[in-house]
């Protein structure tokens, strides 16, 4: 049976249940998330464990505006367009941003061309995700670059442990207005700074890949690092220590 | 009958016919003009009548009439036969100018040999070239498909990848890498199978559907084995809360961003250097770490560790910053 609570908010939902919405899910469900799935023929078996472990599920067409409205898209945070057609996830990023202007759209793209990419930029979606292309990056480097391919697959998926993530320097911490050189995050975490991101719009001029030592964090800012969940528990201390 | 033969045949067919026929409306005609003459008189006369040259001399009107129409009939025939034999050969030549060069020729070696043709298949092909490898497609292709991708600049093996003929026609045995790309993990289990029994030290990878199932790839002989589907899952999963270390993780992950990462042998004069020494060195990003001879790799290794010749280093910057510390190798 469809399940459906009275009412549900700040969750995600994602469009499509084949082997990309899975994995979608099983990583949200870990990460903690309140997770809604709407997907059109879903098995019994699939109906029962998605019943059990989500917030609701909602048997039918991603594509029409009455499927996303029964999976309360009004109140949602984010909606994931994971299904294999390009159009289809297209015409939902549309859907959902006619139907909820501040919701943070994510598409799967199985097309990957500039062309394709523009078209889901103009539908409002923060990201669009092409498995192809991330299979066949990872794929040619395993054949050539054994290791860095391995790493790779690692920080990708959850199961190896180690992770990137990130944290924000607070108005009044300790770290605030210090240079990274300075801070020595990786002896006395462990963590690898791999970026920074400064406050500011303009992502070319505030986003900065591997910092130079002199980096100055300013309040605001985030660090995101590459480390084991122990180092990156440090590190998040280590930055959001106030004075 | 092979189907190239088949003007040929058709043209002595005509040919035949035209000399049988001739000589019958002779003997109806004007018996004499042949009678007494040996065979190949006969056939000469006859023959040399269908170049429109008459070498025969009747008396009679039935004779007049009859080599009329030999002369006829014989330059219809020859014009005829002419015609199928000139289309035949031109349509041989335009054959062999469309046919697909497939195939890896013999200087081709350190190639990248990609099995199954699909979008994932393709993008690998198009990777493996970008930094710089030859790459090779075994599947069982239309001619249109091995011609675009022939065209493409990629060589063309035309067969099943699980036969390990068709592999060896790849050169595997020379080849750097074989990638099972299928979207069937049925059948990329296969081609590693063979991949391994024709060559043990062979690298050797596949795409699997999902991560659950990698350890039944790596049984059949893959050093890695991939989920495109459980990396977008992770990635679309996790843009929500940490939309900054997946933006990064993306760039590195688009072929168009400078950033990339890169295997690169730690060189001698750096021996004995510790890690944070190297980051500070190159400006790079020292992620992971291969000691010599090990089989697992140290992830995020501590800033103090030494780094000895010959270890691997696994590194993130910039694409012209790890060319020149590949160039340092040796």
């Amino acid at each position: 049976m469809e399940k459906r609570e009275m009412k549900v908010s700040d969750h995600v939902i994602v469009c499509g249940y084949d082997g990309v919405g899975k994995n979608t899910v099983e990583e949200l469900l870990m990460i903690g998330k309140k997770v809604m799935v709407v997907a059109p023929e879903l098995t019994n078996e699939e109906m029962e464990y998605l019943s059990e472990h989500l917030v609701g599920v909602v048997s039918g067409d991603p594509t029409e505006e009455t499927s996303l409205k029964r999976a309360f898209i009004d109140s949602a945070d984010t909606i994931i367009a994971a299904l294999p057609q390009v159009g289809n996830n297209v015409f939902i990023a549309l859907t959902a941003r006619d139907l909820n202007p501040d919701i943070r759209i994510i598409a799967r793209s199985d097309q990957y061309s500039e062309s394709t990419k523009r078209k889901f930029v103009r539908t409002g979606a923060e990201r669009v995700v092409s498995p192809y292309v991330i299979g066949g990056y990872i794929l040619a480097r395993a054949a050539t670059r054994p290791y860095s391919a391995e790493f790779l697959n690692d920080a990708l998926t959850s199961t190896y442990g180690i992770e990137i993530n990130e944290v924000q320097v607070p108005e009044d911490g300790s770290v605030a207005g210090k240079k990274l050189d300075e801070l020595d995050i990786k002896g006395r975490t462990g963590a690898l700074v791999v970026a920074v991101k400064l406050p500011g719009d303009d992502l070319d001029k505030t986003f900065v890949k591997n910092p130079p030592p002199d980096t100055k964090l300013v309040p605001g800012s985030w660090v995101v690092a590459i480390g084991w969940p122990k180092e990156l528990n440090l590190l998040k201390r280590l930055i959001e220590s106030l004075e | 009958m092979r189907e190239g033969m088949r003007p040929y045949v058709t043209a002595l067919g005509f040919f035949a016919g035209f000399i049988i026929v001739s000589y019958i409306v002779i003997l109806l005609a004007e018996p004499q003009l042949i009678e007494g003459q040996s065979v190949p008189e006969v056939l000469f006369r006859i023959i040399v009548s269908a170049t429109g040259e008459s070498v025969l001399s009747p008396t009679t009107p039935a004779g007049f009439a009859a080599t009329l129409l030999v002369i006829a009939f014989g330059i219809m025939v020859v014009m005829y036969v002419l015609e199928q034999l000139g289309s035949a050969v031109i349509e041989s030549r335009l054959k062999d100018f469309m046919s697909v060069r497939t195939g890896v020729p013999r200087d081709v070696t350190g190639h990248v040999v990609v099995c199954g043709d699909g979008p994932l298949g393709a993008m690998v092909m198009h990777e493996a070239r970008a930094m710089g490898h030859e790459a090779v497609l075994v599947d069982e292709l239309e001619d249109d498909r091995a011609r675009e991708v022939v065209d493409d600049g990629f060589h063309v093996v035309v067969g099943n990848p699980t036969d390990e003929d068709v592999l060896e026609q790849a050169r595997v045995d020379h080849a750097r890498a074989l990638v099972a790309a299928s979207d069937d993990d049925g059948v990329n289990s296969f081609v590693c199978l063979s991949a391994r029994d024709l060559r043990e030290d062979l690298r050797v990878c596949a795409a699997v559907s999902h991560e659950g199932r990698q350890g039944r790839l790596r049984r059949a002989g893959a050093n890695l084995a991939v989920s495109a589907e459980t990396i977008t899952g992770h990635l679309m999963a996790q843009i929500g809360t940490r939309p900054l270390s997946t933006a990064f993780v993306l760039e590195l992950l688009d072929p168009e961003v400078g950033l990339d990462i890169d295997d690169i042998p730690v060189p001698s004069a750096w021996d004995g250097q510790t890690v944070a020494s190297i980051m500070e060195r190159t400006g790079c990003l020292l992620v992971a770490l291969a000691p010599k001879d090990a089989k697992e790799i140290g992830r995020n290794p501590p800033s103090d560790l030494t780094v000895n010749e010959g270890d691997i280093m696994v590194i993130i910057g910039r694409s012209e910053e790890l060319a020149t510390l590949r160039s340092m190798e040796g």
